[in-house]
């Protein structure tokens, strides 16, 4: 499985153009931090069924981390690999971001057009124990918005990401 | 009137500023609710929307005004939402939990304000001049501050 980070924008057409390049940038910026680059193979588990894929993203020599929140940076990485992730390998669209109040980060739509609401999150070196993936699956468990709930953490430091279903 | 597409890639990225601007505590950030609220509020009138993507619009609407701490719209917004013949029991409940909710909200920013100017707490009431504000606001006149 390959995904490319540039086509964010082309993947889901609802997302706003800003974001999408944002979510790129942060990408590289937190994958950089690890010393990887462009072109890094990651291992996907959905479900904890594993594959293994390769990442590519647009070289940028002139950005400069060192203006954006280190935090930031981590999260809209997680939703930039999570988001290219679930519609390569699930066909999921983005159709709406939901505030913070509603325990998921976006409303998407799958291959039958039913609704999925996608909570994301993104840890920095590895998540041990599974702790953050679990508290983000109980988070999206209270979500009302979609019959259909589902969290992902990214792992940027292997790099790995995990996505389970409630 | 923009339509559903247009308006979930604005209320996406309205939604991702203002929580941004929230996390730094920056000024702009009630503004930036504001504007969520306005799209959300939006969104939920339209005719063709999915019922339970109307509910989520609506629950946005309130939310966010709360978020901007315009109290007095996500209680206007909320009571015209239950008013509304469509609107099912649950998101009733929903809307009515998000008001017990803005209630403690706008109590806690009272008290943070009378603290904070106990003197004009104490002389013309914290609800007084919040109301002159507003009516200040609400007719483009100068807040006079001396």
């Amino acid at each position: 499985m390959e995904l490319h980070l540039a086509q964010l924008k082309t993947m889901h057409p609802r997302l706003p153009a800003r974001t999408a390049l944002a979510y790129e940038h942060c990408a590289r910026t937190g994958l950089h931090r690890h010393g990887h680059a462009s072109g890094i193979r990651i291992t996907f588990s959905f479900d904890n069924v594993s594959v293994s894929g390769t990442l590519f993203w647009t070289e940028d020599p002139t950005s400069d981390p060192a203006q954006l929140d280190f935090h930031r940076v981590t999260e809209d990485a997680a939703e930039a690999i999570t988001l290219a992730w679930v519609y390569v390998s699930n066909g999921w669209v983005i159709r709406r971001r939901l505030q913070r109040g509603e325990s998921a980060d976006w409303l998407m739509v799958d291959r039958n057009n039913e609704l999925v609401a996608l909570e994301i999150s993104g840890v920095n070196t590895v998540d041990s124990g599974n702790r953050r993936l679990l508290e983000k699956l109980n988070q999206v468990g209270r979500c009302q918005a979609a019959p259909k709930r589902a969290a992902g953490v990214i792992e940027l430091r292997p790099p790995r990401a995990r996505l389970a279903t409630v | 009137m923009l339509d559903l597409d247009t308006l979930y890639t604005l209320v996406s990225e309205a939604i991702r500023r203002a929580e941004a601007l929230e996390d730094l505590c920056a000024p702009g950030a009630p503004d930036a609710y504001l504007e969520v609220s306005i799209l959300e509020e939006q969104i939920s009138g339209l005719e063709s929307i999915p019922e339970v993507e109307r509910a989520i619009a609506q629950r946005g609407a309130v939310r966010a005004a709360i978020s901007a701490g315009e109290f007095g719209r996500a209680k206007t917004l909320a009571d015209r939402f239950i008013g509304l013949a469509e609107t099912g029991a649950p998101i009733i409940a929903e809307l009515n939990e998000l008001m017990a909710e803005a209630g403690r909200v706008e109590l806690a920013t009272k008290r943070v304000t009378a603290a904070r100017y106990p003197k004009a707490a104490k002389q013309y009431g914290i609800e007084n001049i919040q109301r002159c504000a507003r009516e200040f606001v609400d007719q483009l006149a100068p807040f006079p501050i001396s």
